[in-house]
């Protein structure tokens, strides 16, 4: 088990993870906010379950990911697909004139399901199709399905947002 | 336009953006408190336990002290009623204290979530749905032994005292469980039936192949 310090330690190296669920489920700062220290909390709390059988990575993730599909916002505050194109929008803003490609793969990419948003976010970072499907708790198969289906969609969502001329 | 294509750029593109914390920052944060649902229910479980129990102790406590057989009677049995809804909330509580800290894969995670949820609602809805006949069959006993006159009164220029009455309750009794029936439903509803329907379409779609 990790000490605190050790925790915070392996945290601090790791904290681009979370820092990227929280850009992809959360959009205003103050959501952000609120779920990078949830995700923390839950970490902490299950710190003492870590065996080390997996990578610390991996079970970050499925700890990030798992509280950002579940995280719970009050309706009142504000609509979430509109929170989450407003960051990517603002994300991709920046850039707009350099990458349309880019940020059009990006409003696409916020236009998911938080589940789709997983697998999207896993696959970007390499895993493999086993691991996905261990996180997700659905078989390899089923991944593999379920990318292809998302390609396509966001190959056609993207188009929305980006003609190439 | 793939996703593959633009992996490298979307991932860099990601991992970019945020202000990177302090040690300071992560240490403030993990000893903040939960805002997640099942702390959420946690809280409200214990306040509600706190709740019956003090009223549990104040109504035992009327019983004893009035002399009014109908009091005692009345206090002693929502007296009662407040030990069985302990129990309950003390079989939930158990239950969510059970929910281990271990992250499950995001399936397992959602189905024991919308378990708890569900459960909970039902639970709460059922408690307050059991509660309208016991309020009904007390006041009603109360009212056949310790009449009313002022609503005797107001009816009497067309019915018996009796009769009056007995309208009176019969109207109250009407609006009073349709009221409960519908305020349980859609306070429900805003408490925790958006979100339940939330989680309940995103495992939709991990089952989905």
């Amino acid at each position: 088990m990790l000490s605190e310090k050790e925790f915070l330690s392996a945290v601090s190296v790791h904290q681009n993870l979370i820092h990227k669920v929280c850009n992809l489920y959360a959009g205003s700062h103050h959501d952000r906010e609120d779920l990078f220290q949830e995700i923390l909390l839950n970490a902490w709390k299950g710190v003492s379950n870590f065996r080390g059988e997996a990578k610390f990575t991996t079970w970050l993730y499925r700890v990030a990911l798992n509280t950002a599909i579940t995280f719970f916002r009050k309706e009142s505050k504000q609509p979430e697909t509109k929170l989450v194109t407003g960051t990517i929008g603002a994300i991709a803003d920046s850039q707009y004139q350099q990458d349309e490609q880019l940020s059009a793969v990006y409003m696409a990419i916020s236009k998911l399901s938080g589940v789709d948003k997983a697998l999207v976010m896993l696959y970007l970072d390499d895993y493999n199709y086993n691991d996905i499907g261990e996180i997700l708790g659905i078989s390899a198969n089923n991944v593999a399905v379920k990318m292809n289906r998302i390609k396509t969609k966001l190959k056609e969502e993207s188009k929305k947002y980006y003609q190439p001329v | 336009m793939e996703l593959d294509d633009l992996k490298i750029r979307l991932k860099s593109k990601m991992e970019a953006d945020h202000v990177v914390k302090t040690t300071g920052d992560l240490q403030k944060a993990i000893h903040a408190n939960t805002k997640s649902i099942t702390g959420k229910i946690k809280r409200s479980l214990w306040i509600e336990l706190v709740f019956c129990i003090v009223m549990a102790i104040v109504l035992t406590a009327v019983a004893f002290i009035t002399t009014f057989m109908g009091l005692r009677i009345y206090f002693g049995i929502f007296s009662v009623v407040c030990l069985v809804f302990i129990f309950i909330l003390l079989l939930l509580l158990g239950k969510m204290n059970k929910l281990s800290n271990t992250p499950e894969p995001i399936k397992g995670n959602l189905e024991k979530i919308i378990s708890i949820i569900s459960e909970y609602m039902l639970r709460y809805f059922q408690l307050s749905m059991g509660l309208i006949p016991v309020c009904i069959i007390l006041s009603a006993w109360l009212s056949m032994h310790e009449p009313t006159q002022r609503w005797g009164d107001f009816f009497s220029f067309r019915f018996s005292k009796k009769t009056a009455a007995w309208i009176f309750l019969g109207v109250f009794y009407t609006v009073f469980t349709i009221g409960m029936y519908y305020f349980t439903k859609w306070y429900l509803k805003n408490l925790y039936g958006k979100y339940l329907d939330k989680l309940k379409q995103e495992l939709k779609e991990l089952r989905n192949g």
